[in-house]
This record gives structure tokens, sequence and C-alpha cells, in this order.
């Protein structure tokens, strides 16, 4: 049983009359439980997008989504925000953690969203996710006190918290120095290790290297889908 | 979950404390202007209708010359005209129960304006000219002393009663009943002092005046004949409008007079100015409530606008809610609830301002500050009612964003 498959998926971007971008062109995917894999491509490529539409941020065009072995396609936005909530985590590029707010409420704050969490269950939960990432000491420091590693790592946390089938992960070493990357990659293998599936967008070699899998794109066409025989 | 947008809206603000104070300020400043303004008119209003309603609700005055048809046009008395309508037979007349069943009273006055000296204390000060039944009709009650009498009214008696101010200004402490004082070189013996009644309706102070015998003052003081005006005082004040009829009835048969139109007094009733009164007062306060409100939609206006900033600025941050799960009806809640939060914490303090402002207001006009529990609730419900109408649109902005492209947003 595949836990994401996907059949001829279809995403066009119309950017005024006469300019229609081709973004995905009927895609065929299928990823594991416990997968680790890295989607590959020059810029323009759909890399971003297949992302999105695997992660539920956008909607296919086209084709067909299971997750789960549930139909996603027809789903309302809604019921989409309700998976990304509970079933599925992002890591950012950007972190985009909330400014002026402490590690520990970032981390906690798609509790926030989900609708069974009091708040006590919810910071102990957020101190755990914390602990994970070994960030437990600075759980009150805000992100401009921390470094971009230590930012990303929250970030990490805060996709942990509500405890997803699948982690995003869309350039999550694009802001980083290379000893935070190796941190952060370190991090998401011992997570696959202990059986998370886990999915990322990179454009660096050597942070492919980490992942199980990986899979090329070029003009929104899948070119290679192979095991990575090189792994780290 | 609502709770915890209230949590968020606060820490939203909270992060932003000058702007969220300055936005507030608009509507701290519209709520406080309206409060004041109404609380104003409102006792402005009740000051002016107590002084005419402290005159006395079953009172007619007639005053020398006619008007004309105009209800409340100035009959020619008041113009500085001398009209010498009104004399002793048209008193007599008034006062006869078979012609005037609905009088009570009636109590003509004269005045006029005299240096009055006791020692060597002058002071100017406006003599009346009443009869004995003037304390009754008008409600003047004394601290020391005595009314004078129908005999003392007869008999040209020389005596007065000071109002208290003046009072204080010839005598100070000391107690005048039974001193003599000069009215223009004319000798009077003081017999009674009357209470305080500060400035009446139509801007006369009666605590600065002093009260004759009208024979007195007409004969020894004024050298004339007729009157200045008559008080009557009605039965009820349901007998007004027949106790009017009966006057002017009487009125016109002692003048000589066929049409009404050529009148030469005038009948008024405090109660027709009253209501005069009392609709100019809430046509200025509807109207100074109508100016307020401006600067409160203006400061309305001002919580749409920093909401849209708001919006605009926490584009990637509304963006992450959406991806980690949050869905439309969670971001239109969090940030209608800032501009709500916004508008409410402004319209307590601008209710509380206001409160502070009308009693301030109210010890300058001297009167008592009304600031009613409706005035109140109506501002608390403005200030919600504008949180949510000015706060849907960006909410509902930010609500309709899409994930990815917010979080693309730089």
């Amino acid at each position: 049983m595949h836990l994401i498959r996907m059949e001829k998926i279809k995403k066009i971007y119309n950017n005024g009359e006469d300019n229609q971008v081709v973004a995905l062109k009927d895609i065929d995917l299928g990823i594991e439980q416990g997968d680790f894999v890295a989607i590959m491509g020059p810029s323009g490529s759909g890399k971003s997008t297949l992302m999105h539409v695997i992660g539920f941020l956008d909607k296919a065009d086209s084709g067909n989504y299971f997750f789960e072995d549930k139909n996603v396609v027809t789903l309302t936005d809604d019921e989409l925000a309700e998976i990304r909530n509970k079933r599925v985590g992002f890591v950012f590029q950007a972190f985009n953690l909330l400014p002026r707010t402490s590690a520990l409420d970032n981390v906690a704050l798609p509790m926030l969203y989900a609708a069974n969490s009091d708040k006590s269950s919810a910071e102990q939960r957020a101190l755990e996710m914390l602990k994970q990432v070994d960030l437990e000491s600075r759980k009150d420091h805000h992100p401009s006190e921390l470094s971009g590693g230590q930012q990303q790592r929250v970030a990490i946390a805060r996709a942990l918290v509500n405890d997803p089938a699948v982690i995003f992960a869309d350039e999550p070493t694009g802001n980083l120095d290379t000893k935070s990357s190796e941190e952060v990659m370190r991090i998401f293998k011992r997570l696959n290790d202990s059986g998370r599936t886990l999915i990322f967008v990179t454009h660096e070699e050597d942070v492919a290297a980490y992942a199980k899998r990986i899979i090329r794109l070029k003009d929104g066409v899948i070119i290679s889908d192979e095991l990575n025989r090189n792994r780290i | 979950m609502f709770f915890q947008s209230i949590k968020i809206a606060a820490r939203a603000l909270l992060l932003n404390k000058t702007r969220s104070f300055l936005t507030m300020l608009g509507i701290i400043i519209g709520i406080t202007a309206v409060i004041v303004l109404i609380s104003a008119g409102q006792g402005a209003q009740e000051l002016i209708v107590n002084q005419v309603k402290g005159i006395g609700s079953n009172l007619l005055f007639v005053i020398p010359g006619g008007s004309g048809k105009s209800q409340f046009s100035a009959p020619a008395s008041a113009q500085g005209i001398i009209i010498t309508s009104l004399v002793d037979s048209d008193i007599k007349s008034l006062r006869n129960k078979l012609l005037a069943p609905d009088i009570e009273y009636v109590s003509p006055e004269v005045r006029g304006q005299y240096t009055v000296s006791y020692n060597n204390v002058d002071q100017i000060a406006p003599v009346v000219g009443e009869d004995e039944n003037f304390g009754v009709v008008r409600n003047i009650n004394l601290t020391a002393g005595n009314w004078f009498t129908k005999s003392d009214v007869d008999g040209l008696t020389q005596v007065a009663i000071l109002g208290s101010t003046i009072k204080e200004d010839l005598f100070g402490e000391q107690d005048p009943i039974g001193q003599l004082v000069k009215i223009k070189q004319v000798s009077f013996r003081v017999v009674g002092v009357s209470e305080p009644k500060g400035v009446g309706a139509f801007g006369v102070d009666q605590d600065t005046q002093i009260i004759v015998p009208v024979s007195t003052a007409q004969k020894l003081l004024l050298g004339i004949n007729h009157y200045n005006l008559i008080s009557i005082q009605v039965k009820d004040a349901d007998s007004i409008p027949l106790a009017k009829e009966e006057v002017e009835r009487i009125l016109r048969y002692n003048h000589k007079i066929s049409d009404p139109q050529k009148d030469d007094f005038t009948v008024r009733n405090p109660q027709d100015a009253l209501s005069l009164l009392s609709n100019i007062t809430s046509v200025l306060t509807i109207f100074l409530g109508a100016i307020a409100g401006i600067s409160l939609l203006v400061g309305g206006i001002g919580i749409m606008n920093i909401m849209l900033v708001s919006v605009t600025e926490r584009t990637r941050e509304i963006g992450l809610r959406k991806a980690i799960g949050a869905k439309r009806k969670d971001i239109l809640l969090q940030f209608l609830i800032e501009a709500v939060f916004l508008t409410v914490l402004g319209g307590v303090i601008g209710i509380f301002l206001g409160y502070l402002g009308s009693v301030g207001i109210a010890l300058i006009g001297k009167w008592t500050p009304v600031v009613s529990i409706g005035s109140i609730l109506l501002a608390f419900g403005v200030c919600t009612l504008f949180g949510l109408i000015f706060g849907i649109y960006p909410a509902n902005k930010a609500s309709k964003l899409s994930p990815i492209e917010a979080l693309r947003y730089e």
C-alpha cells in the first residue's frame, strides 16, 4: 500500500491569455510509508509545484491523488487544512517562525488549530518536540535570538508536533551554512530511521545524498526516479 | 478556540503598542466626543427645562403690547417701547372670580433700576414692585422676616424684601431686618430676605433684586400708573387654556378691542416656551451627536486602514498559519477579533473619558451631569459594530489568501 499515489497529475499556471505554463505534465508517482525522498531539478522544473501539490498547499488541475488511500482532489479548502494540520508537517527554506514569539509557542502553534488540545498538554508536547531537536534549553528564546540552524530545528519540531504521517521540506538547507545544513539533515535522517516518511526539495547534490530515493524533474516531467546508491 | 483567538489578537496588538494605541485614539476621541456632547446637550436641556419649571407650571404672563400673529415674536414692550395698556382696572377685573373662575392669583409687577444705599454702601440694583401674592405665585421663600401684606400694598408702605446677594452686598453678616435702606433717596424698611435662587429663566438674577410693594414702586419710585407685567396663577396646569381665554376676553373687553389681531397685550405661557426650548436643545443635541458621530466614523476608518496594513504586513504569517492547518474561519476570526478588540477597548476608554468630560463640562455649565446608561450602551454597541464592520473587510481579505502565495510574499 502506498502512502501517496499520484495518477496523471497536471498543473497549469495561467499568466494571462496565451501564456499558459504547464508546471506539471501527467505526473505518476508512488511514495511508500517510511520513504525518504529528495526531489531535485533545475529552477522552473516544477519541483516546488509538485511539492505544494503533494503537500496539500495547492490543488492539481487534473489527475488523481490518493493520500492514505483516499482521493483528495475533491476535498474542500477546509478539509485540506485539516489534513495539513493533522497528517503532514512542513519545513520551509525561510523557517517561517512567528517573530517575537518564543520557540516553545512557535512549536505549539499547530496544536492551536487542532480541535482537541488543552494548553498544558500542548506545552508538554511542544517541549518534548524541542527535546528531539536538542533545543529545550532555548524554549523561551525568540527566533531573532536563535541562529539559522537553530531556527530551522524549531521549525522541524513544529512540523513534528501533531505527529504527522509525512514531513515535507522545501529547500530546508537553502538558507543555512554547511555545518547547520549537516545538523538539519542528520535530524531528518534520524527521524526517517525511526520510521517517519520524509519528502524534501533541494538543488544541492550533497543534501540530496541523505535521501533513500532521488526523483529528478525537468520541465514538469519526471526524468529519473531511482534509489540513492551513494547514501550518506 | 475563541479564547485562543482573543489571546492571539491581544498579543498581536501588544507587539505593536504604539500603533495599536494611535489606532484606538480615533475611537477614543470619537466615543469621548459623542458622550460628552450628548451629555452636555441633555444637561443643558434639563437645566433649561428645570428653570422654566421653576417659574411654575400653572402660570400665565400678561405682557403689555401686542405681538401680532406669531406666537413667539417679541411683544412691543420687549423692544423698548413703553406701553401703558395694563392698568389697575385690569387687575380688578382679572381678580373677579365671576369673570375669571379659573384664575387663582393675579400679581401685577413694575420694574426699575435704582441706586440703593445703606450707610455708605451704594449699589445699583433692579427694583421690582410686586403685590402680596408674589411670594406664593413665584414660589419665593424668605430666609428672614415676612412678606409685606395687602395693607402694605394698599397703603403705599415703604418696605422692601432683599435678594440674598444684595443683602450680602449691603449688610454683610449684619441682620438687615428693621434697617432702613435708601432707594432713589426714598427710605424703605427691610422686612425680609429671600432665599438664594440663582439666575432664573430669561437671565434675571433674582438674588440681586429688591422687592417692594407694587403701589409704592409705581407712585414713589417710577411715577407711573401702568404695570410692566401681570403674573397669573391658574387653578391647575390643565386649566391654563381656559384661563388664557378668560384673560384675553377680560382684557379685550376692558381695552375695547374687537379684533384679536390688534391686542395691546400678550398672554404668554411658560409651557409654550418650555416646549420650544426643549425642541431647540434636542435638535442641538442631535446635531452635536452627529458631529461627534462623524469623528467616530473617521476613527472606524482608521481601524480599517490599520487592519489592512496589518494584513499586508503579516501576509507570510497568515500563509504559515494556513500551511500548518488554520482554516479560513480561524484567520477571519483572528483579524476580526483584533479589530473588535481595538474598537471595544478604545470604546471603554472613551466611555470613561467621556464620563469625566461630561462631569467637567457640567461643572462649567453649572448643570447636573447626565450620562445615561443608554448612551453608554449605545457607545459600546457602536464600537463593537464598528469593529465588525471595519474589521470584516481586512479579515476577509486575509482569510482568502492562498497559503503558497502568502508564503512567497516578500
